[in-house]
């Protein structure tokens, strides 16, 4: 297993959606790797049963930890570019070949799948919108950089990237703080459009209480970690 | 001896027996063992340096000598608490790794295997 590029799906109590992602995503032709990250339900015996390329995390290590375990995973076997992809079927698999295209011509060290770039059918509830609004007058704001989508999980790296996210990667929330991270390094970010669907099953881990402590979060540890 | 001087005296060698005992049965490892050997120490020898203290807490100002004391405490136990969180998030990211290195060579083992059968 080693093409150029390696489609990281992070998995947790995914079991009424991943078969669905895993038969939309073995229609392209590239490798990927599903991080199953400690589930409770059926997730890894269906990845097992179906044969699904994936590994398991024996404990529940959070986000940030199984997106982490996709990276590393990707710096050993080579891979030039790792894009991450939700197991929960909002990311749009039909948008790949688009990501890859964009990051080979454009040629950033990221480049973000972006809902608000241009219109898309994405219809997202207010508080959701007043986030995104609030990560991107942050991002302006601490690291000099423009993203209309900073909170989205559907992005592509290259190898540079790769290799820093294997030893370094936020364990919780990690979207915006990465960002804040790289800008900060003179990593190139850009964006390009891409279609969400909306989530075909299990929760949303982000309630009112978790948005208030992301949000607190996000800007105290990206002040502290750009100025100090 | 009076009977707040008996009580601290006493507080601080059982801290200090505890601290033996848990040292001894491996409880505790090097590193804190001695750290709390040394806390429990300072505790049992400021217990018999009461008299002293009144003279300096009022040297310095402090009419309550116990105010003071619970301000030293008070800021030792957190200089202990952000040490000790700062342990734990050090163990943090360790175990995060660990669990990821379980998780890959669970994978091998299985992909092994499979070559194995296939073979």
């Amino acid at each position: 297993m080693c093409s150029k590029v390696l489609i990281i799906v992070p998995a947790y109590n995914e079991e009424q959606a991943i078969l669905q992602t895993v038969d939309q995503l073995k229609k392209f032709n590239y490798d990927f790797i599903v991080v199953n990250d400690g589930s409770l339900d059926k997730t890894g015996q269906l990845l097992q049963e179906y044969n699904v390329p994936h590994i398991s995390l024996p404990v529940n290590l959070g986000i940030g930890g199984a997106v982490q375990a996709g990276y590393r995973y990707a710096e050993r076997h080579g891979y030039r570019y790792a894009i991450q992809l939700d197991a929960d079927g909002q990311h749009n698999p039909k948008d790949l070949e688009h990501l890859i295209e964009e990051m080979e011509r454009l040629q950033p060290d990221m480049l973000i799948g972006s809902r608000f770039l241009e219109k898309t059918n994405y219809k997202g509830d207010l508080s959701r919108r007043i986030g995104i609004l609030y990560f991107d007058y942050l991002l302006r704001l601490i690291a000099g950089i423009r993203v209309t989508d900073p909170t989205s999980g559907y992005r592509i790296v290259n190898r540079r990237v790769i290799e820093w996210f294997a030893h370094d990667y936020p364990v919780d929330y990690p979207e915006v703080e990465v960002l804040v991270k790289l800008a900060r390094k003179k990593y190139t970010i850009r964006e390009t459009k891409v279609e969400m669907n909306a989530r075909q099953g299990g929760v949303s881990s982000i309630n009112a209480r978790k948005s208030v402590y992301y949000m607190a979060k996000v800007t105290f540890l990206s002040l502290i970690r750009s100025y100090l | 001896m009076d009977i707040i001087q008996i009580i601290v005296t006493g507080s601080a060698l059982l801290l200090f027996l505890l601290t033996v005992f848990m040292a001894a049965k491996n409880k505790l490892t090097d590193q804190y063992a001695f750290m709390w050997l040394a806390f429990s120490l300072i505790g049992v020898l400021l217990s018999f340096m009461l008299p002293w203290l009144n003279r300096f807490a009022a040297s310095i100002g402090v009419s309550y000598m116990p105010s003071l004391i619970y301000l030293a405490a008070f800021l030792i136990v957190l200089a202990l608490l952000i040490y000790h969180t700062h342990l734990l998030s050090k163990q943090e990211a360790r175990t995060r790794v660990l669990v990821q290195e379980v998780a890959f060579l669970k994978k091998e083992m299985e992909e092994m295997r499979k070559e194995e059968a296939g073979s």
